[in-house]
């Protein structure tokens, strides 16, 4: 019964205009970014690099499809939460304001088979999400610019990283961005148990990772004790995988944090949900 | 256990913060049945079947369906039950063959499409199966609610107002449709509706709920016996004219303005009629109605 529940949520999302915005976003901004890197690339490249010129020889072909890939993944993966938590998040409260939860509910499947099937497929809806952004920055970029040594600019200084060294990077890197949103998915679930409007949600989901965001970046001791377990603190723990060498333990907490976030707010989702009257 | 009703419902109490919903529901339905649910708006009708389905969770009392408690038998006797709670609220952008198949699945129907064009052809669908649930009016997407509370041909239809909203003809057609799955099919059937008509026409049993607590429960036939008549009397002289009935034993239930309301057997109607007459009152009206209706009214009225 669970894997037909999966089921029936995987069709009901597939039938979803909403569902194919984030798919249509991602195809849109990438395109967006490769057509303005096409055109004025070089420019862009210059203005970052040239602090570094005066002790550096650049070489070869900077402005390259993995290059490419690196900087739409930082642009991008900042905006994505909004278009998981746009599908995820009126996962339960949409069906609630929509009245279908009520003839969901009576049907022979306990509550959790119920939200288990909507989390499943609210997660391959997410996994679904990070591979079309992989296939797009990766596929599109490599097409347009071709391959190259990519070359990575962080706070501890420049790293260049081979070609031949960049693709095992990349998928690891999207296995942790897979996390940090299945994080955000699973919270706009468990918000969307406690409302019975779609918006609400998606709203509070948004608003949650800002704030957190907030504290993460505002730079005052009375925030130094939490900082560290806030979701939003590793998000960006992908980027970790294009240093050198791999902070493996770094990525490994990060990865606990978002998985510890993952199951405590599931947690929170089935024990409310198992005990909510469903009145709407 | 074999012998055991289908529903039994016994104490159930329901508060939502402060406000007791449900105070005491009491009531069995038997194997059989169509089993009237009734009461005013607000009588806690859609609470106590919301309980029945377990979509909302009782504060005390049991409740058992086919001799298992809710509680811990909850899927097992969801297989058995299916159900229309207030009006059928369908994804309006999957077609009603799609819907069918989605809320088939999750009642472990079978969702091939023979089956599914079969039940849309028994509402009353035919041909209709590919088309989007937005384009639907409110009698056909009650039709498909029926059809998804049957697809998994359950022993127990519960029905929320399933008439509430209907046209005449569509009124019609769904009581045909309820009193054949009783005869044709033996299925058991728990009807909920604010009309007592409606209840008299369809069901042999029922409840009557008022304010959170059975007031009235057993056949319909017995309950609505049409010997037993409430008449109420408008005369010209309202005073004499109670005055007169008190002195001959007749026991007064209330009295508005001019209208008098007392119990009386359909027998003594034409005698009574004739005596007001012969005392030199004017009698203006005699309307009579059975005792359980004129009671229900009463309720309505004061809901």
């Amino acid at each position: 019964m669970f894997l037909q529940a999966v089921y029936t949520e995987f069709i009901k999302i597939a039938a979803k205009p909403r569902s194919y915005l984030g798919l249509a976003a991602i195809t849109v901004l990438v395109g967006v970014i490769l057509f303005a890197m096409k055109i004025d690339g070089l420019t862009y490249i210059s203005f970052i690099t040239a602090g570094l010129e005066e002790s550096l020889l650049f070489e070869g072909d900077i402005l390259n499809g993995n290059l490419m890939a690196f900087i739409i993944l930082q642009m991008l993966i900042i905006h994505i939460p909004l278009l998981v938590a746009l599908v995820t998040g009126d996962l339960i409260s949409g069906e609630a304001a929509m009245g279908s939860l009520r003839m969901l509910a009576t049907r022979p499947v306990t509550r959790t088979q119920i939200l288990m099937g909507k989390f499943t497929a609210g997660a391959l809806y997410t996994l679904l999400i990070v591979l079309w952004l992989g296939l797009m920055a990766l596929g599109a970029s490599n097409l347009l610019f071709g391959p190259g040594d990519l070359m990575v600019l962080n706070s501890d200084g420049l790293v260049v990283l081979q070609q031949g060294d960049v693709l095992w990077r990349y998928l690891s890197g999207f296995g942790v961005a897979y996390l940090a949103l299945l994080t955000i998915a699973t919270l706009s679930i468990t918000l969307s148990c406690f409302s019975d409007n779609s918006i609400g949600p998606i709203v509070t989901t948004m608003a949650v990772i800002i704030l957190f965001t907030i504290i993460g970046t505002l730079d005052v001791p009375v925030f130094d004790a939490i900082r560290p377990y806030l979701f939003t603190t590793h998000m960006a723990a992908w980027r970790s995988f294009f240093e050198d060498p791999v902070p493996y333990d770094a990525i490994l907490e990060s990865a606990f944090i978002l998985v510890a976030h993952i199951a405590v707010f599931l947690s929170i989702a089935l024990y409310h949900f198992n005990r909510k009257d469903i009145l709407s | 256990m074999a012998n055991a009703p289908l529903v039994e419902v016994e104490g159930l109490t329901k508060s939502y913060g402060k406000f007791q919903a449900l105070h005491n529901v009491y009531f069995n339905v038997e194997k059989g049945d169509v089993f009237g649910f009734l009461g005013p708006n607000g009588a806690g009708k859609s609470t106590s079947l919301r309980i029945l389905l377990g979509l909302i969770r009782h504060d005390g009392g049991n409740v058992k369906l086919f001799g298992y408690p809710l509680g811990t038998h909850r899927s097992e006797i969801m297989r058995r039950v299916g159900c229309i709670v207030e009006k059928p609220d369908f994804y309006k952008y999957l077609s009603a063959r799609k819907n069918l198949e989605i809320f088939g699945r999750m009642a472990g129907a079978d969702v091939s499409r023979r089956k599914l064009e079969g039940m849309l052809d028994f509402v009353g669908l035919h041909g209709r199966g590919g088309d989007k649930l937005a384009g639907f009016s409110h009698g056909m997407r009650q039709r498909l609610g029926l059809a998804q509370a049957l697809l998994h041909e359950p022993d127990l239809i519960v029905l929320d107002e399933p008439t509430t909203g209907l046209d005449p003809q569509g009124i019609i057609d769904m009581r045909e449709l309820i009193l054949r799955l009783s005869r044709e099919q033996g299925k058991t059937v728990i009807l909920s509706s604010h009309l007592l008509s409606e209840i008299e026409i369809i069901a042999n049993r029922m409840v009557v709920i008022n304010k959170g607590r059975t007031v009235q429960f057993g056949a319909v036939s017995e309950l609505l016996n049409a010997n037993e008549l409430v008449v109420h009397l408008e005369t010209g002289q309202p005073d004499r004219t109670e005055a007169w009935l008190r002195e001959k034993g007749f026991p007064i239930i209330s009295r508005h303005d001019a209208v008098i309301a007392l119990p009386c057997n359909r027998d003594e109607l034409p005698a009574l009629n004739a005596a007001l007459v012969a005392e030199g009152i004017d009698v203006y009206a005699l309307e009579s109605r059975r005792k359980l209706e004129d009671y229900f009214l009463q309720l309505v009225n004061q809901a």
